[in-house]
């Protein structure tokens, strides 16, 4: 659960910098179809709840800022809404009411709303949501000497069952802060058991090390230990105040300092940004400000409490070098001499084509989609902190040429990301001096040439439903279904297209080429139980068609296991 | 949310910080400070930033960050000789009206300083704004953004605040509909509740509406609210429209090299920039939009933003109406921003040569070369193209130095020394085939990439400080230097003006020695052309007062009777 988060944050990081996300290419059809339901709080038809519509697509988190705004709505005095006069294809419904608790949406995640895959037509009833008044906890943060602590990260983690706190809370950091009085107002909470918490803890992901330096994670009214934290009851809709906290001060923050050097010739690099972490949550923090090295290639990174820290040059993007990485603990005493290398990495270039097309039209647009290299034996967070250490990043010439740069040495894979506007694209295979390969081995600086990436280019669409026999599926259960060629792996995903089944238990993947497929069907619950059997079924794609399939979940199977 | 801010911000440091390979001079330069408020009292933990460039194009900045102590002192050491900006932040506080130095609020100029000094840096409560954000059945509106933007400063005087810091002035209201923003400069506030949230990850409904002023209007109808340091302005309640608004989108073009692209909205009537939006063009990438726009007269600019000290991209406005409809194809072309280049050169030691006896070395890099543009105050661009602000220059370490981001237009050159000893004996153009006297100021067009600036510094300047007094004109007062010589009468090196504080104290550093008729004047626009130096001049020989001040001499308590 953590660790999911912490990389879709990486992930988001890394679509700010490397993608460039379009918006949504308007296919023109018959605006005719409709979506309408009922929003009900505490089951009661409700009034005057906004309800939004927007256009959606597998990336478009990554590019609020450049979307359309969402079509919104208000309920009627019974509760319902509708939106009429809509053109086929990918929704997300969802409703607008911070201050609620939508039920099967956690709040805190960056999944919300249900996604619709709409027809031509399609006349779409009972799309409904449930709401719940959210709690509220207010309270005041003070220091040791009663001075209001201003623009404080304030956490409320709620406890579970077993009286643990989720962590996943942690991420309200973010948005709950004191204001000039001290003062903090959480609301729109989960009716429960919570504890309420403010300043740093290594526990946390998304802490940043030492940015205001001096107070450890002191819990309501003013415990240091979780365990003799005041446990706050939230009901629904009901306002706890006076949940106050006193901080305590850090006994004592030390100080690690190094340099950065280039590893060919041994000179110092000024002028470059350290990234520094917490070791075992990688890709979670980032220093600024104090953190550029010097001209003498010196840096220092101050306010650090005791914890195991790990450190980098961040420098991610299209890049000739990388860095390495160097873990330091903090114990009870100032860390020096760390040195952190750069290298200048190994290049692999070479061609990229699209099979049986030479419209240049499309071999154009292929410029635009990004390559990676990466190892092949790493998990994901691994690898998203290695972006942020350079290189490995590459592009495709307008006149069909690829190099990648600053690429590790080890077994390497390429990956591509099209952005969802090129969702036609798909990386069938990569060959190496004609011969394809999956991966191949890359030496230190070593450069490696004839490369090529064949590419396919296909416009038709499988389509389908996904119907749940014998059962039902909690609520928090995402089910997804990528598409992959015969003959190749279902976990070589840069291989595959993919697109999540929506509500109604329908799915589109868009852009794909002619052939031999297998659709599988895979499902993924919030408490990360991966326990339900994985379904595939043969699909054969024709040019330019839209294909329509149905996978059958036979949840009865699942007690005989 | 703030992640995503963060994130931009991380950006961008990673942009400028890229890869330095050269080695500069040696980092042993310490600057020493104190924060403290407008009553002295020290600010204890203020986080001090010292930000420094190293000359020439596409060097890399230097960025400091510290926490100062209990009392607000703060030491930063291991920093080579070039000009750097130290400014402060506490929650809380606001920069002093007087600091002088880089904050949000004033983008105009930036005042630099050298290792060595001991830099105060005043900090003020800042004000607070709050109020209630309902709708028309007096239900809170919940989760939308209310931004208060400054329009005027605590005089008077129009303000406008840096768009990219926009998002400490923006809050988003509770569940009772309640929002509350601090940390405002003193002044003079609008206040609207709505559009598009930037914190937001998830889509909003205001995104695509106009905004509500306070109390319940369009901008033209807004009421301003008036912000005091450490007092709360209460009941700015708004009742919030959702009015529907429209769209402007078109296309950016011309982009050479890879980089953010920002594109900026702003109200022609008003002269406030109202939105921004960022994107990568390359390629097929480039369609920008706003939208949630309210009928009114617009201008849109695209600036491609580069590194700081390096040249950037700028677009020509686009003006437009939206009266009822989207606009759409508004498309913008960047092209490249003029640039200025030169070198900062030392006089060679002759016979003539005189040394101060506070003589410091002259290091190039220290200095700041600054073209100043000659246009009305009132269509003053109030958006540096970097932190540095507008029309900045900083040689390396050869006295080779380029301005970069200038606007066409008729620009006066400054040059500003690190140390008082030395002066700007010369201005001259090296390679300019017309007679152009650059002391008169250069005219650049867009694009263009003039060179051959030589400003020649020599030793031995001296320093009048002074007062004047029996004033019956109101202050603050213009103080001219005009030179005696009948031969120099138009040498506008020497041809120099400051205006006096408050107390009627006035400098003049960095003089040539020489003869000089004093001058002290209402605020005036200045001596910019032939035209206005003679007209001065001829006053000048008329009131007869004149100074004769010797190489490296130091008048400190000059005082001037004006009648």
């Amino acid at each position: 659960m953590k660790m999911k988060r912490i990389k879709f944050y990486l992930s988001s990081l890394l679509l700010l910098l490397v993608l460039e996300v379009a918006p949504f290419a308007q296919v023109p059809n018959d605006a005719s179809a409709k979506v309408a339901g009922r929003i009900n709080i505490k089951g009661q038809p409700a009034q005057g709840v906004q309800v939004l519509l927007s256009k959606t697509d597998s990336l478009d988190r990554a590019s609020v800022s450049l979307q359309s705004p969402a079509f919104s709505t208000t309920t009627n005095t019974e509760g319902r809404y509708q939106i009429a006069n809509l053109t086929a294809g990918a929704y997300r419904v969802s409703v607008y009411a911070p201050a609620h608790v939508i039920d099967g949406e956690n709040p805190l995640s960056y999944e919300y709303g249900k996604t619709v895959n709409i027809a031509e037509g399609d006349q779409i009833e009972n799309l409904d949501f449930s709401l719940v008044p959210g709690g509220v906890i207010t309270g005041k943060v003070t220091d040791e000497y009663n001075k209001p602590v201003i623009a404080e990260g304030v956490q409320a983690f709620r406890l579970d069952q077993h009286g643990k706190r989720d962590n996943a809370a942690a991420v309200q950091m973010l948005r709950w802060q004191t204001d000039d009085r001290g003062v903090y107002r959480i609301f729109g909470l989960e009716p429960g058991r919570y504890v309420v918490g403010v300043g740093a803890s290594s526990e946390d992901p998304l802490q940043p090390i030492g940015s205001r330096g001096a107070y450890k994670r002191t819990y309501h009214p003013g415990a240091v230990d979780e365990a003799d934290a005041k446990i706050v009851e939230v009901q629904a809709g009901a306002e706890v105040e006076n949940v106050d906290i006193k901080l305590i001060r850090s006994a004592k923050t030390y100080t690690a300092s190094g340099r950065v050097i280039d590893s060919d010739t041994g000179k110092p690099l000024p002028g470059v940004t350290i990234g520094c972490e917490f070791a075992l949550t990688a890709g979670s923090t980032f220093r600024m400000g104090d953190t550029i090295t010097n001209s003498n290639g010196e840096f220092r990174l101050k306010d650090l409490t005791p914890n195991t820290y790990t450190t980098y040059v961040f420098s991610p993007g299209e890049n000739e070098f990388y860095s390495d990485r160097v873990n330091f603990e903090i114990a009870n005493d100032d860390v020096a001499g760390l040195e952190i290398k750069m290298f200048r990495g190994a290049t692999i270039s070479g061609v990229a084509e699209v099979e049986g097309t030479r419209d240049s039209n499309i071999l154009a647009r292929l410029s635009r989609v990004p390559l990676r290299a990466e190892a092949t034996s790493q998990d994901t967070t691994m690898m998203m902190l290695q972006l942020m250490q350079g290189g490995g990043m590459g592009n495709i010439n307008p006149n069909g040429t690829l190099r990648i740069s600053g690429v590790r040495p080890g077994r390497t894979r390429i990956v591509v990301l099209p952005p969802p506007d090129l969702k036609g694209f798909t990386l069938a295979r990569v060959e190496r001096n004609g011969v394809e390969m999956r991966d191949f081995d890359v030496k230190r600086g070593e450069q490696i040439t004839g490369v090529r990436l064949v590419f396919t280019y296909g416009t038709s669409i499988l389509a389908g439903r996904v119907e749940v026999k014998g059962g039902t599926l909690p609520s928090n259960t995402q089910m997804t279904v990528r598409l992959v060629r015969e003959g190749v792996s279902a976990d070589d995903w840069w291989l595959a297209k993919q697109a999540n089944v929506d509500a109604r238990g329908q799915f589109a993947i868009e852009g794909v080429s002619q052939g031999n497929y297998i659709a599988y069907l895979m499902i993924f619950t919030n408490d990360g139980g991966a326990s339900l059997p994985r379904i595939e079924q043969s699909v054969s794609i024709p040019a330019n068609m839209r294909r329509e399939i149905t996978l059958v979940l036979d949840l009865t199977n699942k007690d005989d296991e | 949310m703030k992640f995503r801010r963060v994130m931009n911000a991380a950006f961008l440091v990673f942009v400028f910080a890229f890869l330095d390979l050269t080695v500069a001079q040696q980092a042993g330069g310490v600057i020493t400070g104190r924060v403290i408020t407008d009553e002295g009292l020290p600010v204890s933990h203020a986080r001090v930033s010292v930000f420094g460039v190293r000359g020439g194009m596409g060097q890399a900045s230097v960025s400091r960050e510290i926490v100062a102590d209990d009392d607000g002192n703060f030491v930063v050491d291991g920093l080579e000789a070039i000009p750097y900006l130290v400014s402060a932040w506490a929650p809380g506080y606001v920069p002093a009206s007087d600091g002088g130095l880089l904050t949000p609020f004033e983008t105009s100029e930036a005042r630099f300083v050298r290792v060595g000094a001991s830099v105060t840096v005043k900090l003020i409560r800042g004000g607070v704004i709050t109020g209630r954000v309902t709708t028309d059945a007096g239900e809170p509106v919940v989760g939308a953004p209310v931004k208060a933007t400054r329009i005027k400063d605590e005089t008077g005087n129009s303000s406008s605040v840096n768009i990219d810091y926009e998002h400490l002035w923006t809050r988003t209201t509770d569940d009772r509909g309640v929002y509350r923003i601090y940390g405002l400069a003193p002044g003079s506030y609008i206040v609207a509740a709505g559009g598009r949230d930037a914190s937001s990850s998830r889509p909003t409904p205001f995104a695509g509406r106009t905004k509500t002023h306070y109390p319940s209007s369009t901008r033209d109808a807004a009421t301003p609210v008036a912000v005091r340091s450490g007092l709360e302005a209460r009941d700015i309640d708004i009742r919030y429209r959702g009015d529907s608004g429209f769209a402007i989108s078109g296309k950016v073009r011309g982009a050479t090299t890879p980089g953010m692209t920002k594109v900026l909205l702003r109200n022609v009537t008003f002269r406030e920039t109202i939105d921004t939006t960022s994107l990568q063009v390359s390629n097929d990438q480039n369609t920008y939009a706003f939208y949630g726009v309210p009928n009114g007269e617009y201008e849109v600019i695209a600036r491609n933003d580069s590194a700081v000290g390096e040249n950037g991209l700028d677009s020509t406005p686009r003006r437009l109406i939206v009266n009822g409809a989207d606009a759409t194809g508004i498309d913008l072309v960047l092209v490249p921003n003029a640039t200025l280049s030169g070198t900062v050169a030392v006089e060679k030691p002759g016979s003539e040569t005189i040394e101060c006896k506070s003589h410091r070395k002259l290091y190039p890099e220290e200095s700041v070369v600054r073209a100043r543009r000659h246009e009305p105050a009132k269509n003053r661009e109030r958006l540096p193209p970097s932190p540095l602000g507008y029309g900045v220059g900083i040689p390396d370490s050869k006295g080779a130095f380029t301005i970069p981001n200038l606007k066409p237009g008729r620009h006066h050159i400054e040059l500003e020394l690190p140390d008082d000893t030395w002066y700007l004996k010369a201005m001259t153009m090296t390679n300019s085939k017309s007679a152009v006297d650059p002391r008169d100021g250069l005219t650049l067009r867009s694009g263009d990439q003039l060179t051959g600036l030589r400003l020649t510094v020599a030793s031995g300047a001296a320093m009048l400080k002074g007062q004047i007094t029996e004033a019956e004109l109101p202050t603050p007062l213009r103080v001219y230097l005009i030179p005696f010589e009948a031969k120099a009468k138009d040498n506008l090196v020497r041809f120099v003006e400051t205006t006096t504080q408050a107390d009627g104290v006035f400098t003049f550093k960095n003089l040539a020695p020489g003869k000089y008729f004093v001058l002290a004047r209402a605020m005036h626009p200045g001596a910019r052309d032939s035209a206005e130096r003679q007209k001065l001049r001829k006053i000048a020989e008329t009131t007869n007062l004149t100074i004769e001040l010797k190489p490296c001499q130091q008048i400190t308590e000059y005082s001037v009777r004006m009648k």
